[in-house]
């Protein structure tokens, strides 16, 4: 699969500090990547690092297969970095207008290019308003707008539902999905976690500048799975925890439960699991596979920061 | 190019500093010059007391020749000259705040970033960014030097008898020292062009602040700061070095300014002191070798523009 994004050895300091110290990442084209980490973990420095707006100290990044300071590779990527940057005196229209010129875009090619940046992001009603006068959340959604602008194969949407109300959240989340759904790669930057675990089909973890964990969403959640296993009685399950153990599987008492067990899943399966306790003369009155939260997961991998 | 010009100049046109920057300055010159026209055209010798029979020739070539001096600035094309002269503060104050706020304020919006990601060659935005300074900046003074040719057809000071001018004696105090006489048109253009300078340099100093400390206010402070802090250093260095270490503060772009505004002035005939004053530290340089010595300055200056800002981290 080809690489909407390719980061090697990416290393970027402010003073003796390592915002962001030897990232490799790869972003397969068409995915919806999601970036997570805690406040300070370094994400916004590497957008930024990916977009060519900061210099690595060391590193390369290849955006869409080109370098980020080449033109036409930028032209197939759209972003919306952080805070929402306008000019306060123009129009949202006359906004979108100015960097579809400078984009290169010009008459009935750029009216229909803003007219659906605009459309996507519900903003029709109030294009000729001064964007000086837009609340946060319509900054936000006319940042998204520009960023759609020149209808670019890669987004990379850093902290998109900042500053949106619940309806503004729910349309941007529609808005992600619609992308990835028309096959365009989104590069989601977050913290908001039910939104990775929603849109996103990878992931990676960011934490004090160090990719923690990186790959399928879906792998990641299996990582925090767990066998909860419920008997009768108490003895049973005194029983069945030292069965476990001789086995060689990791089994503890479930929270305040004294007839539960959690079962760590990194060896035998559910069913292993299961014959061995029969083989004991030990019958679950509940066996069930729970699945962690990308919650759980996340603060296990960054330490609970 | 071509779109990069135009969206520079959509977004420049529609801001209001830049408009009332452009239109203030020729307005403010227009008051200037009415302000002294019609002071001038007012001017009579003041007496006091009947004045003696045999004196009265006399008052009356001196009120012909104080009336044609006062007159004088009206008249073109040195009129040219009063409008600029009117104008000249400013047109510097006013070019250094186009350059610091039309590139401090993509910083402090944050839309420096956009631009780069659309136009990651960012010396093409600059250079175009730098040719709409310059061109309303040249606008300007255009205007200026138009109401300055237009202004006497509308405001007419009568000069009396330009002849009795022969009969000016600075000596006597009536006007101030060096003042010779009319100018030529070629004398005006030549002071016009030494305004473009003094504006070129204000804003390639406030322009470089601006985008070294990301700000407009400080662009415009920055540039103010160091425009007074190299008077001073100028000042002390003229009065205690010595040998050819006095050379040193005359290679200093307000001192070449200063001097090429002065060499001007006495080329165009409006005066005949010149740029040389009588401090014991001052060397005189030849005026081709002070003008190139500011072209180096400017060019150094609109140079490291370009370095600053393609060696900047956007933040923003």
């Amino acid at each position: 699969m080809d690489a909407a994004i390719e980061i090697r050895g990416l290393v970027r300091h402010f003073g003796p500090i390592p915002a962001v110290d030897g990232i490799n990442l790869y972003v397969p084209a068409g995915s919806v990547y999601g970036f997570l980490g805690p406040n300070g973990s370094g994400k916004t420095t590497t957008i930024r690092l990916l977009l060519g707006l900061l210099r690595p100290d060391r590193g390369t990044v290849r955006l869409m297969g080109g370098s980020p300071h080449d033109a036409a590779c930028l032209s197939r990527v759209g972003a919306l970095v952080e805070r929402p940057a306008l000019y306060p005196y123009l129009s949202a229209r006359e906004n979108l207008l100015l960097f579809a010129t400078l984009g290169g875009l010009s008459g009935g090619e750029a009216n229909r290019a803003i007219d659906g940046a605009l459309g996507a992001v519900g903003l029709q009603a109030v294009a000729r308003r001064k964007a000086g006068g837009f609340s946060t959340g319509m900054l936000q959604r006319l940042s998204i707008a520009l960023a759609l602008l020149r209808e670019p194969e890669l987004v990379i949407l850093d902290e998109p539902t900042n500053g949106l109300d619940p309806a503004g959240v729910v349309d941007v989340r529609a808005l992600i999905t619609e992308l990835a759904r028309s096959g365009r790669t989104v590069f989601l930057s977050t913290h908001v976690l039910t939104e990775v675990e929603q849109l996103c089909d990878r992931v990676a973890v960011l934490q004090r500048g160090r990719l923690v964990a990186d790959g399928l969403t879906r792998e990641l959640l299996e990582r925090g799975q767990w066998l909860a296993i419920d008997f009768d009685t108490e003895e049973e399950s005194v029983r069945a925890a030292v069965a476990l153990r001789e086995a060689g599987i990791g089994a503890e008492r479930a929270g305040d439960r004294e007839t539960g067990l959690r079962v760590t899943l990194d060896g035998p399966g559910p069913s292993a699991i299961n014959k061995l306790l029969a083989e004991r003369d030990l019958h679950p009155a509940e066996l069930a596979v729970r699945r962690a939260s990308l919650e759980s997961v996340f603060l296990d991998l960054t330490d609970g920061v | 190019m071509r779109s990069l010009i135009r969206a520079d100049w959509y977004r420049i046109r529609r801001r209001w500093d830049v408009r009332i920057i452009v239109l203030g300055i020729p307005a403010l010159a227009i008051l200037a010059y009415l302000e002294g026209a019609l002071s001038a055209g007012n001017f009579s010798v003041q007496t006091f007391g009947d004045v003696p029979p045999e004196f009265h020739a006399q008052q009356a070539a001196q009120d012909a020749a104080m009336r044609a001096f006062y007159a004088m600035p009206y008249q073109f094309p040195r009129s040219i000259v009063t409008v600029l002269e009117g104008a000249t503060f400013w047109l510097a104050i006013g070019s250094a705040f186009l350059a610091a706020s039309l590139l401090g304020h993509e910083f402090a919006w944050g839309t420096i970033r956009n631009v780069v990601l659309i136009r990651p060659d960012r010396s093409g935005f600059l250079a175009v960014r730098l040719i709409w300074i310059g061109g309303l900046v040249l606008g300007v003074l255009a205007a200026l030097v138009a109401l300055g040719a237009l202004l006497p057809a509308v405001v007419h000071v009568d000069p009396g008898d330009p002849n009795a001018l022969a009969n000016l004696d600075p000596n006597a105090g009536w006007v101030p020292w060096g003042t010779v006489g009319q100018v030529s048109l070629g004398g005006a253009l030549l002071v016009a062009a030494t305004s473009v300078v003094t504006a070129a340099a204000a804003v390639a100093l406030a322009g470089l602040c601006a985008l070294k400390f990301r700000s407009a206010m400080t662009g415009m402070l920055g540039a103010g700061i160091y425009v007074v802090a190299e008077g001073i250093v100028v000042a002390m260095m003229m009065s205690r070095v010595g040998g050819d270490l006095r050379y040193i503060p005359q290679l200093s772009l307000t001192t070449r300014l200063t001097t090429l505004v002065a060499d001007a002035q006495q080329a165009a005939g409006l005066t005949s002191i010149g740029g040389a004053p009588t401090s014991p530290g001052w060397v005189s340089l030849p005026p081709p070798v002070g003008a190139a010595i500011v072209a180096v300055w400017l060019a150094g200056l609109f140079a490291l523009w370009f370095v600053v800002l393609r060696r900047a981290d956007i933040y923003e």
